[in-house]
């Protein structure tokens, strides 16, 4: 799983969102370090539907046209699953490389 | 917005156009209001500058991957890669002035150029598919 694809579904958790607001997330969660462009965020997210692992929903009732031509993205099932096994995945490496130091040191 | 921010809007506006025909048409007014959202932050020329250059980067690397995706920029330049190679045999016959070899040249030149729309129509008709082994093969047409 890439970063951007893990992020955006790592976003997504918190609920529908449109992409911009994904860009958004994106950027906050990792402190500016990843900067996802459109480009980039909806090529993603157009592999995220095509995978499954995201689809497009209705979004809140828009505020105004500009609001109203945004389309809002949840997560499925099947992306929570990816991604809960890619967080499995990251802490595994995590504990074997925090295990590795630990005994490097001693 | 200023007339700098217009135009940067624009000339985004006029490269989104650039993406292929479905991802262009359901992705290119998002990208257009997330772009125009960001230029809308911008305060100083210098924070324009930066948001340009990002832009173009991400364009440029999206523009690729999604034209990639459609398979078209595979089949160009495999397609000119087939007619390079022909020329390329029809120099070689030259430099290396095999008896007959201008003649031979003439040949080789002239079916390089006859047959470039041939190798691009058969191309286009036929699917070619790139193993993950690393080689190349044409697969039979499965036409949309």
């Amino acid at each position: 799983m890439t970063p951007a694809v893990f992020h955006v579904l790592l976003a997504l958790t918190g609920g529908a969102r449109h992409g911009y607001a994904i860009m958004q997330d994106v950027r906050e969660h990792t402190d500016g370090v990843l900067r996802l462009g459109a480009g980039t965020l909806y090529g993603t997210i157009d592999r995220l539907i095509r995978d499954g692992y995201v689809r497009e929903v209705d979004g809140p009732a828009a505020e105004s046209s500009r609001d109203a031509r945004r389309r809002f993205y949840r997560i499925t099932p099947d992306g929570r699953r990816a991604l809960d096994a890619e967080v499995e995945r990251l802490e595994r490496i995590v504990r074997t490389a925090r295990t590795i130091r630990r005994a490097a040191k001693a | 917005m200023t007339r700098l921010h217009r135009l940067t809007l624009a000339a985004y506006a006029g490269l989104t156009s650039l993406f292929p025909g479905e991802f262009g048409r359901r992705y290119g007014v998002e990208m257009r209001l997330d772009f125009a959202d960001d230029l809308a932050r911008c305060t100083t020329v210098a924070d324009l500058a930066m948001l340009v250059v990002r832009a173009c980067g991400d364009l440029l690397i999206s523009l690729a991957r999604e034209w990639w995706a459609t398979e078209l920029l595979k089949l160009l330049i495999y397609a000119g890669t087939a007619h390079a190679s022909i020329w390329l045999i029809g120099v070689a016959i030259a430099a290396w002035q095999w008896p007959g070899g201008s003649r031979l040249y003439t040949v080789v030149i002239s079916f390089a150029v006859l047959s470039a729309p041939g190798i691009a129509v058969t191309l286009w008709l036929q699917r070619l598919r790139i193993h993950h082994s690393g080689y190349c093969s044409l697969g039979v047409a499965e036409l949309d």
